[in-house]
């Protein structure tokens, strides 16, 4: 079984989840967890860093959508960075970028949330 | 008839004849002193020692009295034969010279009663017999019944030697006598049956024993002696008094010893009752292992037994939950004081990467007087599986004493045990949810494959293919045609994310939804609209779907589609390949205004022999051993090398390039191919 897991950072009220490995359906919870986690501590601002990240899966993709409602209800927000092509292109294709803001890189993100 | 019932208690039947031909003898005799007439009645007294002996032994097995109140019953019985020798003058005055008189109607009644006095000591010393010959023979590790049968046999011919010899030499009896008594002190040591009572059960033995020495001696005075009692035994029968003496000396020899046996024993029986309830609780743990398939369960049998074996004040297991501990059982300690110790040991202190038990004073540490009780020492031992501490068991004392060194191993034996139940649950769990899992599985797959068209339908306009190979875990694929209004083909694509059976409930739903729609709306466009706005209800945000609803109108030749967040269309036409990818989100990500305003409606006017490729990401997403994706590129390489072919030989060649491609490796995603192509001019 692909392997998965995150690192947190924290950076003043901005946390940022670095993902590695393979996001799925197997793997989604420990994500899930991740947030739950976040959203309990009353840490809004989320950044995702996608650099490490191989692949992901529809399952993977709903975990954000799982949590993007009560993060936006709290003024908070889930940006998105540092995508691959293709795991951009899976984003891409069901409509994501409508969705989210999707950056280059972390500190792109990061400094969208400081304006 | 009645012969078998003699024989049948045989023994009974002696016992009754002996009392009675006793009784005669007795009775006619009429004092007179013939030695033979005397070895007659010892004869006939032995006779009867040996069939009340096989009787009492028959009740004792038949009844399993245990050794114990064994012991009590000889105490009972010495000491009514005392108090019968007490009362026995009040009604017994005179008694000899009356049954010695001429027969007559005083000697007969007084027969009567010397007869039921002689059955009572008869009783009681066959009695006495018994048990010590039931000692004699148990929980020996060596023995050698020979020592046995020489003490009967010498104590036979003191007795009998006395009866034919007492008027003529005392020597010869008197030597019998003094081997038989050798015997019996010999036999009276190696008592070891003790060893096996609890130190409650010593204690009473000890007393027990006392009490049957003191009335054993006392008896014993009273038979040597020339009494009422003696003179009243020798009138029936001078061997039986020489034998119940010996019983008595045998009785009074062994539990003399035994007195003094368990009495050395007493110092060790709280360490020896320690090791027999380890022995005894890890015996039990073996059994349960197997046994309780919940671990809660076992947790709480394991702390009671843990704190019986180290005599423990409090005793709780603890096991890891991430970075925490979590007490699964806690006897005799509140969850405050186990939170400070828990603390103290194993987030901070020497404890913290213990491999076997460690005993762990908390009488100088600093959260000594934060405890709500007074715990001086602890022990701890780790839980462990092969590769890592799942938790801890632990155990703590009170008092000012320390806990020893082997009760911290009794311990680590006893967290070892834990550990093994530990890891049969888990892995009894861990098999039941597979088992579930696949159950589920089956049933998620089976309802997919309900919910698909069993055929394609055919058109002389259309030429329809398609192809679905599902996923282990089910994938959440699905597909559906609709063609109920004429001159026209309609079809669904789509994939809902998540896996299993909640995917299949979705797909379920989402087919009833595009079936009812697609006979009410004309636009695809307009119909993914309305099923994002009707799946807003029940949809879960995580579980979004994406599809693609197209629609092909014969008369025209128009291909009208909308892309819902699915994969791509292609075109093929004239061995050109045209990938379409309209905006459009998902259904169920946004329940907004916003899934119509990024909604695009593509119309293409088809030529004859175009051909359109829908698919699903389980295709570009298969995987290869090394983990790569058979991507777009692949795909599209595939279509453009077999465009001129018919649809089926593409679709097959689509396939065989994909398992070409993976090579046997775990195909993770449904995939779904359906190709159609236009035929009319």
């Amino acid at each position: 079984m692909a392997e998965f897991n995150t690192t947190l950072k924290e950076q003043g009220d901005i946390s940022i989840i670095k993902l590695k490995g393979y996001l799925d359906a197997h793997t989604a919870p420990v994500l899930e967890n991740k947030f739950n986690e976040l959203i309990s501590n009353n840490r809004y601002k989320i950044v995702v860093d996608f650099q490490d990240l191989a692949y992901i899966s529809s399952a993977g993709l709903g975990v954000f959508m799982a949590y993007i409602e009560k993060v936006r209800e709290n003024q908070g927000d889930i940006k998105l960075a540092s995508m691959s092509d293709k795991v951009f292109n899976i984003f891409d294709l069901l409509g994501f970028p409508l969705l989210y803001e999707i950056f280059k890189t972390e500190e792109e993100a990061i400094k969208k949330f400081s304006e | 008839m009645y012969l078998n019932r003699i024989l049948k208690s045989i023994h009974s039947t002696i016992s009754l004849a002996s009392i009675a031909a006793l009784f005669i003898i007795v009775n006619f005799q009429s004092g007179s002193n013939l030695v033979l007439l005397s070895l007659l009645q010892d004869i006939i007294s032995i006779a009867l020692i040996f069939a009340l002996s096989v009787k009492i032994k028959e009740w004792i097995r038949v009844n399993k009295i245990s050794f114990l109140n064994l012991t009590v019953a000889v105490a009972v019985i010495l000491g009514i034969m005392l108090t019968t020798i007490w009362i026995s003058p009040m009604f017994m005055d005179e008694l000899i010279q009356k049954i010695k008189k001429e027969f007559s109607l005083f000697s007969f009644a007084s027969n009567i009663v010397g007869i039921l006095y002689f059955c009572v000591f008869a009783i009681g010393a066959a009695f006495i017999f018994v048990v010590l010959k039931e000692f004699y023979f148990s929980k020996r590790i060596k023995y050698n019944p020979v020592y046995f049968q020489l003490l009967i046999i010498f104590a036979i011919l003191s007795a009998s030697s006395y009866t034919l010899l007492k008027n003529i030499n005392d020597a010869i009896p008197t030597a019998f006598m003094v081997v038989t008594t050798i015997l019996i002190i010999k036999n009276s040591f190696g008592i070891s049956w003790i060893a096996f009572l609890n130190k409650k059960e010593k204690y009473k033995l000890l007393f027990i024993s006392l009490t049957i020495t003191v009335l054993a001696s006392v008896l014993a005075g009273y038979s040597a002696d020339i009494s009422l009692h003696s003179e009243t035994l020798i009138t029936y029968s001078s061997g039986f008094t020489k034998l119940s003496l010996l019983i008595l000396i045998y009785a009074l020899v062994y539990f003399g010893v035994l007195f003094f046996t368990v009495l050395f024993h007493l110092p060790t029986a709280e360490a020896f009752d320690r090791k027999a309830e380890e022995v005894s609780s890890l015996q039990l743990f073996s059994t349960l292992i197997n046994q309780v398939i919940d671990f809660d369960e076992m947790a709480d049998t394991i702390t009671d037994l843990t704190r019986k074996v180290s005599s423990a004040d409090a005793s709780w297991i603890v096991l890891k939950n991430g970075n925490t501990y979590e007490t699964i059982s806690q006897k005799n300690i509140s969850e405050k004081d186990i939170v400070e110790i828990n603390n103290y040991l194993l987030y901070s202190g020497e404890c913290k990467n213990i491999t076997k038990a460690k005993i762990c004073f908390l009488e100088k540490s600093s959260i000594k007087s934060k405890l709500s009780e007074n715990l001086y020492s602890v022990i701890i031992s780790p839980l462990r599986t092969q590769t890592e501490v799942k938790g801890y068991l632990l155990a703590a004392r009170k008092s000012g004493l320390l806990f020893y060194e082997d009760e911290a191993r009794a311990i680590n034996a006893f967290s070892e045990y834990a550990s093994i139940a530990l890891e049969n649950s888990r892995l009894l769990n861990e098999s039941i949810e597979k088992e579930r899992l696949k159950k589920e599985l089956d049933v998620a797959r089976e309802m997919q494959r309900k919910l698909l068209p069993a055929v394609d339908p055919k058109f002389k306009e259309l030429q329809i293919c398609s192809v679905f190979i599902p996923a282990f875990e089910v994938g959440g694929d699905f597909y559906d045609y609709y063609t109920e209004n004429k001159n026209e083909f309609s079809f669904i694509i789509g994939d809902v994310a998540g896996k299993g059976i909640s995917a299949a409930f979705v797909m379920a739903e989402v087919k009833g939804i595009f079936e009812s729609l697609s006979g009410i709306l004309f636009s695809p466009k307009e119909i993914l609209i309305r099923a994002n706005k009707i799946l807003s209800r029940t949809l879960h945000r995580k579980n979004f779907v994406s599809a693609l609803y197209g629609k092909i109108n014969f008369f025209t030749s128009e291909f009208e589609f909308a892309r819902a967040g699915h994969c791509p269309v292609l075109l093929v036409s004239e061995g050109q390949i045209i990938k379409y990818q309209p905006k459009g989100l998902a259904l169920g990500l946004d329940f907004s205004e916003g899934f119509a305003d990024n909604l695009d409606e593509v119309k293409i006017k088809l030529q004859k022999g175009d051909t359109l490729i829908f698919y699903t990401d389980g295709i570009t997403e298969s995987k290869n051993m090394s983990n790569e994706d058979f991507g777009e590129g692949r795909f599209i390489e595939t279509i453009r090398n077999n465009s001129d072919k018919e649809i089926t030989h593409i679709a097959k060649e689509i396939i065989s390039e994909i398992s070409l491609f993976a090579n046997n490796t775990t195909q993770y995603d449904d995939i779904t191919l359906l190709i159609l192509r236009w035929k009319k001019n």
